[in-house]
C-alpha cells in the first residue's frame, strides 16, 4: 500500500472513528438480518431465528473492539494514553512543571519575537518581483578604503553600452526633502531622481500611466514626475484625471512638474520617496568623470550569477579607469543584491548575533529542564524498573517519556507564543527609527512555524537524554534498592553535569558578548568626537524657498546678508554664548569624503589619487559654538568676505594626510584639478585658489563608528548657503531658547518655513541608537543566560543534596564539621563551573571574531572583559553552590538515619 | 457437528479464495466457506469480521455498499490487484505447507 494511502487510512480510523463505527455498526446489523433470514428459510420462527442470530454473533462489543485494531488505530491510541499519563503525572508535580514550563517559555518565547525581526527585516524578501536578481553597484577599491563610492555619469554611461550580463541599468539620487508648495501653504516632500529604468529593473510598473522614457533621462528634458499612490491620494484625492496635471516643488529654484504617472500602493523605493521626478532635473553635471553621485542599481540577466557580473564590471572599469587615467578612478565595482544593501551590513551581522545569542539562551534553557527531568527520572527510577519487569517495552517507555516532555515544550511553546507576542511589542518599540524594514515585522505564519518547530526539537532534546537512560536501568539493582541511593547514580549524574557545564559554557560566550558590547556602547559615548555637544542647540534653515540667489556673486539677495542679521539677532538672546553657522550639519555617513582637492604647484606623483576631503563653509564663531579648538594659525573672521583673498581652514586629519611633513599654512588648494595661476578667479568671479590660514581639530562624523575624515572649511562669505544650520552654544536650558530662535528667525527672514530646531546631544543620541540598541539587548539576554546557568547549577547541586542527605548525615556523625561540609558541596559545584568557564572562554575566543566589526575601541580579545566575565560567574555561581550548601551542612546526624 | 479448529492464519487466505471469484458480504463469506467445505468449516462472526477489517487495512480487499440479493443495503468486499497477488503467494505457501506435513504424517 502507498504511503499516502496509509496515512489517509490512519487520518480517517484516528479523526473519523465515529463514522467508522457506524459503519460497523451498520454492517453488523445487516449480518443479522441475513442470519435470521437463512435461519427462517431452514424453517425456525421468526423469533427463534432472529434470538439465534444473534446468540450466535455474540458479544458484539468485543468484536468491534477486536475490529478496531484491524484498522490500525492502537498507535493513535497508545498516543492518547502516554499523553493522559503524562498529564496525570506532570499534574502531581505542579512544582516541577511549572518550573519547567517558565523556563522553556522564558526561552521560547525570546526566540519567537527576536526570530519575528530577523524573519521581517533579513528574510523576507522585498516587495519586488524577482527581488533577489537586483543587485546595487558601486565603484570600490580596497586598496585606498573605497567601500562603496556613487557612480559618475560618464562611467555609468560606459558600463550600459558595454555590460552583457546585466540589464535596465538604472540610477536615482535622493531622496530630498523638497518644499511642496499648494496655494495657501507649503509642506514637506521626500523626492527623489529616478532614471528611465528605475521601475523596471525593480520590475514595478504604475497602476496609472507611465514610468520614465529614456528621453527624461536628458538634462533639460521634460519636466514630469511619478507620484506615489498617497501622494496622489493626500493632494490629488485620488482623482483618475490626475494625468497631466502639475505641481510645484522647490528644488532649488522653483519648478513645476507634470504627472505622468502614479505607483501601485505599497510601493517604496528609496525610502519613504512620495515624489519621482525626471533624471534630467537633478541640476548635477554630466559630463564629470569625478563626479560621483549616482546610485546605481539594475537587474541580472537571465541565468548570469552575482559573480559572473561583478567580473565583467571588474573588467568594464578597469578599462575606463586605464582610459581615463587624470580621473584617478576606483579599479573595481562592488555589487551587492539590493535586498543586503538595504538592511545594511552591520545590522545584519548584529542581528545574526543575536539570533545566535538567542538559541543559545533557548539551548541553555533545554538544558535546565533536561536536567530536572533527569533528577526526576532517576526518582522514577523504581517505577520504571517495575514497568519493565511486568514486560514494557522499552520503546514504549522512551515513548513515553518523550510524549512527557513534547506535552511540557507544547506548554512551553502556548506561554512562550505569548510572552513573545508581549516581548515584540516591547523590542519594536525599543527599536532605533532608523532600523530598516522595522514595518515588515510580524508574528506570522513562518513566525509561528519556527516557534512550533524550535519547541518540538527542544522537547525532543531535553526528553531523548533522560528517556534513553532511565529505560534500561539494572533491573535487579534498582529493585533491590530500597532507595538508599548511596551518591546521585553514575550515569545519570555524569550527563547532568555535562549539561551544567554546557550551559556554564554557553553562558560565558554570551556574557561576554554583552560585555564586549557594553564596553564598545561606552567607549562609543565617552568617544571624543572634537566637539562639544552639550547645550548647543541646532536649528536647520531651508533657504530654498526664500528667493535668494543662492550662489556667492555680491547681490542685494545673498543669503549671508540675512543669515549675518539672524545671527546677530540669535546672539542678542539672553543665555546665548555662541553662534555660528556651517553650509551643513556634521557628517553623518561612512562615505569616503566626494570633493577632491588640488595643492598650487605640488607635484603630484602619477598613480595616487587626488586629495579627498569634505567641504562645507562656516561662519567665523562656528568653531567656538561647536568647542572645537584652533590647533595652528587663524579663524576666520567677519572679513573674509568675497572680495578678500580666499582662505580656507583644514582639519588635522587633513593637515596629517596631505602634509605630512610640511607646514600647511600658506599653502594654496582648489577644489577639483586646476593648474591656473594663483590670483585668478574662477567663472563665478571667486577666487580660484585659497590660502590655508589655519588648522583646527578633527570633528568625528555621527555615525556607529565615529571617524575623522579630512576636511576643508571655507569662510560662508566665499561659499553658496543654500539651506544653514545654525550652531547655538547656550547657557542654562536650552529649550527655553527655542521659541525664541523661531520668533528671531521669522523677524529676520519671513519668507522661509520655521526651522527646524533640536539638542545637538539628541542628535548624537540618534546616531548610536542602534548600539545602544544591541548593546542593551545583549545585555538583556546576558542577564537571562546568567540567571538560567545560575538555576542549572543550583538545581544540580540542589538536587545532589538531597540525594545524600543520608551521606551527609553519617558524615556529621562521624564529627564533620559544618564547614567542612559545605566546603565539600561547593567544591562539587565550583568544579562544574570552572570547567564551564574554561570551555565558555575558549569558544568566545574564537567567536569573538564575529561581533569584530560591531564593536568601536575595543579589540575582541578585551582583558577587561574576559576578567569581569568569569568573575560575575563565579560569583553568582558560588551564591547558587552556597544555598545548597547550607542545606546539607544543616542536616542532622540524627535525621540522616532515620532517612528510609 | 464437530467444528474444525481453523489453523492460524489460513481464515485470511480462505476469505481471500473465495472473494476470488466475485465480491460478496461478510454474511455471504461466512456462508461460502462453510458451504464449501462441506460444512466442515464454520466461521465465527467474531473472527471473521477482525478479520475483514484487517484485510482491509492491509489493502488486499477494499469495500464498498451495495444492494444484496434479496434487495438488502449490504457491504459488499472485493479484492485488490494487491489481494490477488497475496492469494497466490498464500495459495502456494499452502500447497508447501500440505506437502511436507503429509510427508511428515506418512513417514511414520
Amino acid at each position: 500500500m502507498k504511503a499516502w494511502q496509509i496515512l489517509r487510512r490512519r487520518w480517517t480510523a484516528l479523526f473519523r472513528q465515529g463514522a467508522l463505527d457506524a459503519d460497523m455498526d451498520e454492517e453488523m446489523r445487516v449480518h443479522v438480518a441475513l442470519r435470521t433470514q437463512a435461519n427462517i428459510e431452514s424453517g425456525m420462527s421468526p423469533e427463534e431465528a432472529r434470538l439465534a442470530a444473534l446468540k450466535q454473533f455474540g458479544w458484539t462489543d468485543s468484536i468491534k473492539d477486536t475490529c478496531r485494531d484491524g484498522r490500525g488505530i492502537s498507535w493513535a491510541e497508545n498516543l492518547g494514553q502516554d499523553l493522559r499519563f503524562a498529564v496525570r503525572t506532570l499534574r502531581k508535580s505542579p512544582g516541577f512543571t511549572a518550573i519547567a514550563v517558565l523556563t522553556l517559555a522564558l526561552g521560547i518565547g525570546i526566540n519567537t519575537a527576536l526570530f519575528s525581526v530577523v524573519n521581517g527585516v533579513l528574510l523576507r524578501p522585498l516587495p519586488f518581483p524577482g527581488q533577489d536578481r537586483i543587485v546595487t553597484l558601486w565603484g570600490s577599491d580596497p586598496a585606498i578604503g573605497v567601500a562603496q563610492q556613487r557612480i559618475a555619469p560618464p562611467t555609468l554611461a560606459d558600463w550600459k553600452t558595454q555590460s552583457q550580463t546585466l540589464q535596465d541599468i538604472a540610477f536615482w539620487t535622493g531622496p530630498f526633502d523638497y518644499n511642496y508648495l499648494t496655494q495657501d501653504s507649503m509642506a514637506k516632500v521626500r523626492a527623489s531622481y529616478g532614471s528611465a529604468s528605475l521601475f523596471p529593473a525593480l520590475g514595478v510598473s504604475p497602476q496609472l500611466g507611465r514610468g520614465f522614457v529614456p528621453e527624461e533621462d536628458v538634462p533639460q528634458g521634460p519636466q514630469v514626475a511619478v507620484i506615489s499612490d498617497r501622494f496622489w491620494r493626500e493632494h490629488f484625492g485620488g482623482a483618475a484625471d490626475v494625468l497631466g496635471r502639475s505641481f510645484t516643488v522647490d528644488t532649488f529654484g522653483r519648478r513645476t512638474y507634470t504627472v505622468v504617472g502614479v505607483m501601485p500602493p505599497r510601493f517604496q523605493f528609496p525610502d519613504d520617496t512620495q515624489i519621482w521626478l525626471a533624471a534630467g532635473w537633478n541640476g548635477l553635471p554630466q559630463n564629470r568623470r569625478t563626479g560621483h553621485w549616482l546610485n546605481v542599481l539594475a537587474r541580472l540577466k537571465p541565468g548570469v550569477t552575482l559573480a559572473q557580473a561583478q567580473a565583467e564590471l571588474n573588467t568594464i572599469q578597469s578599462r575606463v579607469a586605464q582610459e581615463y587615467k587624470e580621473a584617478r578612478l576606483v579599479r573595481e565595482v562592488s555589487a551587492v543584491p539590493l535586498l543586503e544593501q538595504t538592511v545594511g551590513k552591520s545590522l545584519r551581522t548584529a542581528l545574526l548575533v543575536l539570533w545566535g545569542v538567542v538559541v543559545a539562551i533557548l539551548l541553555i534553557a533545554s538544558a535546565n529542564v533536561a536536567n530536572l527531568m533527569l533528577a526526576r527520572a532517576t526518582t522514577r527510577r523504581k517505577e520504571i524498573a517495575v514497568r519493565l519487569a511486568l514486560g514494557a517495552g522499552r520503546s514504549r517507555i522512551i515513548r513515553q517519556l518523550l510524549a512527557e516532555s513534547l506535552f511540557l515544550a507544547s506548554l512551553g511553546a502556548a506561554a512562550g507564543i505569548l510572552l513573545g507576542f508581549w516581548g515584540l511589542k516591547i523590542l519594536i518599540a525599543a527599536s532605533p527609527d532608523t532600523m530598516p524594514r522595522l514595518g515588515e515585522v510580524s508574528l506570522d505564519a513562518t513566525v509561528l512555524g519556527f516557534t512550533l518547530l524550535s519547541a518540538l526539537a527542544t522537547g525532543i532534546l531535553f526528553g531523548l537524554a533522560p528517556a534513553w537512560q532511565c529505560s534500561r536501568p539494572d533491573l535487579q539493582e534498582t529493585l533491590k534498592d530500597s532507595g538508599r541511593a548511596a551518591s546521585a547514580g553514575g550515569a545519570a549524574g555524569k550527563t547532568r553535569n555535562l549539561l551544567v557545564v554546557a550551559e556554564i559554557a554557553l553562558a560565558t560566550v554570551l556574557l561576554v558578548g554583552a560585555c564586549l558590547m557594553l564596553r564598545s556602547f561606552g567607549k562609543l559615548l565617552a568617544a571624543d568626537r572634537g566637539f562639544q555637544a552639550e547645550q548647543v542647540l541646532t536649528a536647520e534653515l531651508d533657504f530654498s524657498v526664500s528667493g535668494f540667489t543662492t550662489w556667492v556673486r555680491p547681490t542685494e539677495t545673498r543669503p549671508q546678508i540675512r543669515l549675518r542679521e539672524l545671527m546677530d539677532r540669535v546672539e542678542a538672546l539672553p543665555g546665548v554664548r555662541a553662534v555660528g553657522a556651517a553650509s551643513g550639519f556634521l557628517r553623518q555617513d561612512a562615505y569616503p569624503p566626494l570633493a577632491t582637492f588640488t595643492v598650487y604647484e605640488r607635484r603630484e606623483e602619477t598613480g595616487q589619487p587626488l586629495l579627498g576631503a569634505d567641504q562645507k563653509a562656516i561662519s567665523p564663531n562656528y568653531t567656538r559654538a561647536l568647542g572645537m579648538r584652533l590647533l595652528q594659525g587663524r579663524d576666520f573672521t567677519e572679513a573674509d568676505r568675497l572680495d578678500a583673498p580666499g582662505v580656507a581652514l583644514v582639519n588635522e586629519s587633513f593637515a596629517r594626510r596631505y602634509f605630512r611633513d610640511e607646514n600647511p599654512l600658506g599653502k594654496h588648494l582648489t577644489m577639483g584639478r586646476s593648474n591656473g595661476p594663483l590670483a585668478t578667479n574662477d567663472v563665478y568671479g571667486v577666487a580660484l585658489w585659497y590660502e590655508i590660514v589655519g588648522v583646527v581639530n578633527d570633528v568625528k562624523s555621527l555615525t556607529t563608528q565615529p571617524e575623522s575624515a579630512p576636511e576643508v572649511y571655507r569662510p560662508y562669505w566665499q561659499w553658496p548657503m543654500q539651506a544653514p544650520t545654525l550652531f547655538i552654544r547656550v547657557s542654562g536650558d536650552p529649550h527655553r531658547l527655542m521659541e525664541a530662535i523661531r520668533r528671531e528667525t521669522h523677524a529676520a527672514i519671513p519668507n522661509i518655513p520655521p526651522p527646524r530646531i533640536r539638542l545637538l546631544e539628541d542628535r548624537v543620541g540618534e546616531s548610536v541608537a542602534q548600539p545602544r540598541f544591541q548593546a542593551s539587548l545583549l545585555n538583556l539576554f546576558g542577564g537571562v543566560a546568567l540567571l538560567l546557568a545560575a538555576c542549572g547549577i543550583y538545581g544540580v547541586l540542589a538536587y545532589s543534596v538531597a540525594q545524600r542527605r543520608h551521606e551527609f548525615g553519617i558524615r556529621a556523625a562521624l564529627g564533620a564539621q559544618r564547614r567542612n561540609v559545605q566546603t565539600l558541596v561547593i567544591s562539587q559545584g565550583l568544579r562544574l563551573v570552572g570547567w564551564g568557564i574554561a570551555a565558555g572562554a575558549t569558544g568566545s575566543i574564537a567567536l569573538a571574531r564575529v561581533v569584530r566589526n560591531l564593536l568601536y575601541d575595543v579589540t575582541p580579545l578585551d582583558p577587561v572583559t574576559f576578567a569581569v566575565v568569569p568573575a560575575i560567574l563565579l560569583a553568582v555561581a558560588l551564591i547558587a553552590c552556597w544555598l545548597p550548601a547550607r542545606r546539607a551542612a544543616r542536616v542532622q546526624p540524627l535525621e540522616a538515619l532515620h532517612h528510609d | 457437528m464437530q467444528k474444525t479448529e481453523l489453523l492460524q492464519g489460513t481464515l485470511d487466505m480462505l476469505i481471500l479464495k473465495v472473494l476470488q471469484r466475485d465480491p460478496l458480504h461478510g454474511f455471504a463469506i461466512a456462508e461460502r466457506i462453510q458451504r464449501l467445505s462441506e460444512d466442515a468449516l464454520k466461521v465465527g462472526e467474531g473472527s471473521l469480521y477482525p478479520a475483514l477489517y484487517r484485510l482491509q487495512d492491509r489493502g488486499w480487499i477494499e469495500s464498498e455498499w451495495g444492494q444484496s440479493e434479496n434487495n438488502r443495503r449490504a457491504k459488499y468486499y472485493k479484492l485488490t490487484k494487491v489481494g490477488r497477488k497475496q492469494l497466490e503467494v498464500e495459495s502456494e505457501g499452502w500447497d508447501r505447507l500440505c506437502v511436507a506435513i503429509r510427508q511428515v504424517m506418512q513417514s511414520a
